[in-house]
């Protein structure tokens, strides 16, 4: 196994899932790296201990979405993050203007209800966040979820369908 | 897997996604921290103290303790190991006030005369407290404190005064009792107080009457001298009733969901511990002739200090654009402290950060970042951040 090879392969294939689903999990992006690293040396331990390979990229993919909820469970237990004053707690970025992060801004166009929609979606309870990133961003069914997770699949279920009703309850009564 | 209908959700988290450098710096990182461990054999877990079974640590610990240094943990701790005289890790430090408490000064009359670097860094870097305040037969003590201006670490013990279990589980299959921590350090003239994780523990039974661990807080204003209160509020722990093992973090019982999770209070009370840090003031302040405006992040630093423990950094931001960019905390968080050695090596530390939001006027960012090493200052020669190099005063 070629380590610079594999990494650069795994940064590439999945760092940013990784990225997105630390950031549903833990609220913010702070520790995404982090996260990203622990991941990947893992894998690479895995491979390079037993050689094993993945039956196929969903397989693999899978196995990092589990590495990737397992480090946040990590990260959460460590406790560093309590007191942390998270960054988007702060971003009541007005609807209608440009967000800094978007590509014109060094990121892409991002329109209010998506604004709106990342904002009501971090108010929401890590699992919940987590929930629905894997569910309405990577496309996974409950079951799978559960899988992933470690969690039942009625936990999961549920938990979709309080984010909705919250999520609802956000965007029709929130700031926008 | 299916291919998700695109919503403003998917769109939003779309925008979220590392630069090409950034990737660079993920390759680059881990295959450092790879190269490292296959050099030296480094296992996954920290080796444990053959004499002391009880107090623990993990590896995750220490990257922990390492306030969000674990990007560089494997090249940093190489880097300083070859070129920094001491040789003795954070943890170990850390681990040897669990054990042992501060060193009492032969000069106060105490006994330790060990002049092993451990111990002197110890000396010099720690004091004993014994500060303690008991509600209701359970007493929460402050044993000792270790730090630099901007840095403490507390060793803190829980103990129920006739010795019945505390009643807090463990983590199933782990040594981590399952506290949920409901306490905070007054800092005096911080702007908001952080704190790494407990990352040692003691006795790990639910039926442990004692609960011992070290808790990393930091701030933005000198505290060497002041009198910090340790203030802790219900000690008990979080259950969660689906069966996911409990995650005590971030996730506060819901109210209008009372199946979710319940906080069990184990020992209802306040206790509030003041003591003085009282400690030497090894830390070097980077910016001698006042703040330094720093280009990359319209912003001024109106703090950068530098001890054997670590960097602290705070900044001023006074453009009102500058609070509202989601890609501004991972540029902030990323972006790490680069010390140069007199030797030519140098190091990276420290992503990771707290902030505190001024409406008004802004935002007031610091962060801090705890070596992994403890490092001899005058080995070093400039901390640089962000395309801007500050020199040690007298470089």
């Amino acid at each position: 196994m070629e380590a610079r090879h594999e990494i650069e392969r795994l940064a590439k294939t999945y760092a940013n899932l990784i990225l997105r689903l630390s950031y549903a999990r833990l609220g913010s992006a702070y520790d995404a790296q982090d996260v990203c690293q622990t991941v990947f040396l893992k894998l690479l331990a895995k491979l390079e201990d037993d050689g094993a390979r993945f039956l196929d990229a969903e397989h693999e993919k899978a196995w990092i979405i589990r590495a990737t909820v397992n480090a946040c469970n990590d990260l959460q237990r460590s406790g560093w993050r309590r007191k942390v004053v998270r960054f988007d707690e702060h971003d009541d970025i007005p609807s209608g203007e440009p967000d800094p992060a978007s590509p014109a801004n060094g990121g892409d166009a991002d329109g209010p209800d998506a604004v709106a929609v990342r904002t009501a979606v971090n108010r929401l309870p890590p699992k919940y966040r987590q929930a629905v990133y894997l569910h309405y961003y990577e496309g996974l069914p409950i079951d799978e979820i559960a899988l992933l997770t470690g969690e039942k699949k009625t936990a999961v279920a549920k938990r979709l369908s309080r984010a909705r009703a919250k999520l609802r309850d956000l965007l029709e009564g929130g700031p926008r | 897997m299916t291919a998700p209908t695109r919503t403003p959700y998917t769109d939003a988290m779309d925008d979220l996604h590392f630069s090409d450098e950034q990737l660079e710096r993920i390759v680059e990182s881990t295959m450092q921290v790879w190269e490292n461990r296959i050099a030296s054999n480094v296992p996954d877990e920290a080796p444990e103290k053959p004499s002391r079974p009880v107090p623990r640590i993990s590896r995750r610990a220490a990257v922990g303790i390492g306030v969000a240094a674990a990007v560089s943990a494997g090249c940093a701790g190489a880097a300083i190991a070859g070129s920094m005289a001491s040789g003795v890790s954070i943890v170990e430090l850390l681990r040897y006030l669990f054990d042992n408490g501060s060193p009492t000064h032969p000069e106060d009359g105490g006994e330790d005369s060990d002049d092993s670097d451990l111990v002197r860094l110890a000396s010099q870097l720690s004091t004993p407290v014994g500060a303690s305040a008991t509600v209701d037969g359970v007493t929460v003590t402050v044993e000792s404190v270790l730090g630099d201006r901007y840095i403490v670490a507390l060793i803190v013990s829980i103990a129920r005064d006739d010795g019945t279990p505390l009643g807090i589980p463990v983590y199933p299959g782990t040594n981590r009792p399952q506290l949920s921590p409901s306490w905070d350090l007054y800092m005096p003239g911080s702007s908001d107080g952080s704190y790494g994780g407990p990352e040692y523990y003691g006795t790990p039974s639910e039926e442990d009457s004692v609960i011992r661990f070290v808790q990393v807080f930091s701030g933005n204003a000198p505290v060497i001298g002041q009198t910090c209160t340790f203030r802790c509020g219900d000690i008990g722990y979080t259950s969660f009733a689906d069966g996911t093992g409990g995650e005590t973090e971030s996730e506060p019982p819901d109210p209008s969901q009372p199946g979710d999770s319940t906080f069990v209070t184990v020992a209802p009370g306040e206790w509030s511990i003041d003591f003085i840090a009282d400690y030497e003031d090894l830390s070097v302040d980077l910016l001698p002739d006042g703040p330094v405006f720093v280009e990359e992040y319209q912003a001024e630093a109106t703090l950068l200090s530098i001890s054997p423990l670590g960097i602290s950094m705070s900044l001023d931001g006074t453009d009102a654009t500058f609070a509202t960019g989601s890609d501004w905390s991972i540029r902030w968080a990323w972006d790490t402290f680069n010390v140069a050695l007199a030797d030519g090596t140098s190091f990276e530390a420290g992503s990771g950060g707290g902030a505190s939001n001024s409406p008004t006027e802004g935002l007031t960012l610091y962060k801090t970042a705890l070596f992994d090493y403890v490092v001899d200052l005058d080995a070093v020669v400039s901390v640089a951040i962000a395309g801007v190099e500050f020199p040690m005063p007298g470089q």
